[in-house]
């Protein structure tokens, strides 16, 4: 009997390093048992998608900083960095405060100013953060601003891109190639880096976004910042977003309206903790 | 039965021997606590809930999650809790070491400046800063940096575990 039960939970115990949704087969099974022809099609289609969820190529921390190092230099290309030491620093502060509070908290963060006036944030894989100019002169405290940071560090620590990535065509190369193109970049890597750029400049899906919002809200909260300012953040966005300051977001993020309604409805299911009240304007006013 | 002997599985699966842990003091650092659970998984069984700033000491960690132990219970009492909620406790002798290069000479040229913005705003008089120290501002200490090309610059952006924790007691964020 104890034999029996071993075997039934080592059967049964699902191992930590396959991912969540390699079991979201489509609700396979709720249908009538002996199967139609939409049925048979559901049944495809589920079996695609656990062929497609078990070959996927992993990818370590390690590979992913490198990758996120390629389309940081990508992110560079198109706008010009801002290097004022002291709002960097300021900036760096308040994101390593949030990543240390994070999912990931043991991954080096970086923040970075970018010289534009169109709102907008990029979270390239691996830690490498970007701000716009404009995004800083929209907000209007510490706290605000730390929602801007607790978005961008949440599709890092939910590795949004490099699930994007796994998920592609491109990765059906197998698992040595793409080792390989990590470990000496070449015409595949730079395939790969695209890929990246593009998924970042074109936008991620909106489920990945509504995702960061909610994260953001957990973080915000962990280090006790006041976390409806991440609903500030969003009605300052439409504001801009009207006045056509926000041109770029605006094609690539969902509408603010619509986050908000999201985040409406994730921030009761997770259950945070009453709001502390900390913006911090006055710290933010004097370093920004 | 089936369930038990599954979470009981995958309890030793996961069990880590006690002499293989980093004996650093952490504590549960998010403001609400954190549930003590099973296995590294959302949906395991709650063992207990644990209140912000419990001792704990960090056997293991998987990705997003830490093990730990209770400080107060021997060793009895283990689990998993979302390594966010995890933070060291600040030790200023070891946080020395790990000054950046990029900040050298600025860190304290920021916080010393914060100082004294407080310190203005609670007299309510500008001028009553210290004077007569020659401080290192930011263009001091960025003659000091090395030339980097924008990406090597961005990565070097890092700061100290010091400052952070400066700058959390600062803001009366959750240390």
């Amino acid at each position: 009997m104890r034999a029996l039960i071993l075997m039934l939970s080592i059967f049964f115990a699902v191992p930590d390093s396959v991912p969540a949704f390699s079991f979201d087969i489509g609700g396979i099974g709720s249908g009538p048992m002996g199967g139609n022809n939409r049925d048979m099609k559901r049944m495809r289609h589920a079996k695609q998608i656990y062929n497609l969820a078990g070959a996927l190529v992993p990818v370590s921390d390690a590979e992913e900083i490198t990758l996120g190092r390629a389309v940081m230099k990508n992110i560079l290309a198109r706008y010009p960095l801002d290097r004022n030491l002291e709002q960097t620093y300021y900036l760096n502060l308040v994101g390593t405060a949030l990543a240390q509070r994070s999912d990931r908290p043991l991954l080096n963060y970086h923040v970075a100013i970018l010289a534009t006036d169109d709102v907008n944030a990029y979270a390239a894989p691996g830690g490498f953060i970007f701000v716009t100019r404009g995004a800083l002169e929209m907000v209007e405290d510490e706290a605000e601003l730390a929602a801007i940071l607790a978005h961008e560090i949440a599709h890092v620590t939910e590795r949004h891109i490099v699930k994007a990535l796994q998920q592609s065509r491109l990765m059906s190369v197998g698992q040595e190639a793409v080792a390989d193109a990590f470990k000496v970049p070449d015409k595949f890597f730079e395939q790969m880096t695209k890929f990246a750029t593009d998924a970042l400049f074109n936008g991620l899906k909106k489920k990945d976004e509504y995702a960061a919002d909610a994260k953001s809200i957990q973080y915000l909260d962990r280090l006790g910042y006041d976390s409806p300012a991440m609903f500030d953040v969003l009605k300052l966005l439409d504001e801009r977003r009207k006045h056509g300051k926000a041109k770029v977001l605006s094609k690539t993020h969902p509408k603010p309206a619509d986050r908000i309604r999201h985040l409406k409805s994730a921030s009761t299911e997770m259950a945070v903790e009453q709001p502390t009240g900390i913006r911090l304007s006055d710290r933010f006013k004097h370093y920004l | 039965m089936l369930r038990l002997s599954r979470v009981l599985l995958a309890f030793s699966l996961f069990a880590t021997p006690v002499w293989a842990v980093d004996d650093s003091q952490y504590y549960i650092g998010s403001r609400g606590g954190a549930d003590l659970l099973i296995d590294p998984n959302i949906h395991a069984d709650v063992v207990t809930h644990l209140p912000r700033m419990t001792s704990i000491r960090v056997l293991d960690e998987k990705r997003t999650w830490s093990k730990i132990q209770l400080m107060e219970s021997d060793g009895k009492i283990q689990g998993w809790v979302p390594a966010g909620t995890v933070v060291k406790r600040y030790n200023p002798e070891t946080a020395q070491n790990k000054k950046p290069a990029m900040f050298s000479g600025f860190s304290s040229w920021f916080h010393r400046d914060e100082v004294n913005h407080q310190k203005t705003a609670v007299l309510g008089v500008r001028g009553l800063e210290d004077e007569g120290e020659e401080q290192a501002g930011p263009e001091q200490a960025g003659k000091k940096m090395p030339i980097l090309n924008d990406a090597e610059w961005v990565e070097s952006l890092q700061v100290s575990d010091q400052d952070v924790e400066v700058f959390i007691h600062r803001g009366d964020l959750n240390p």
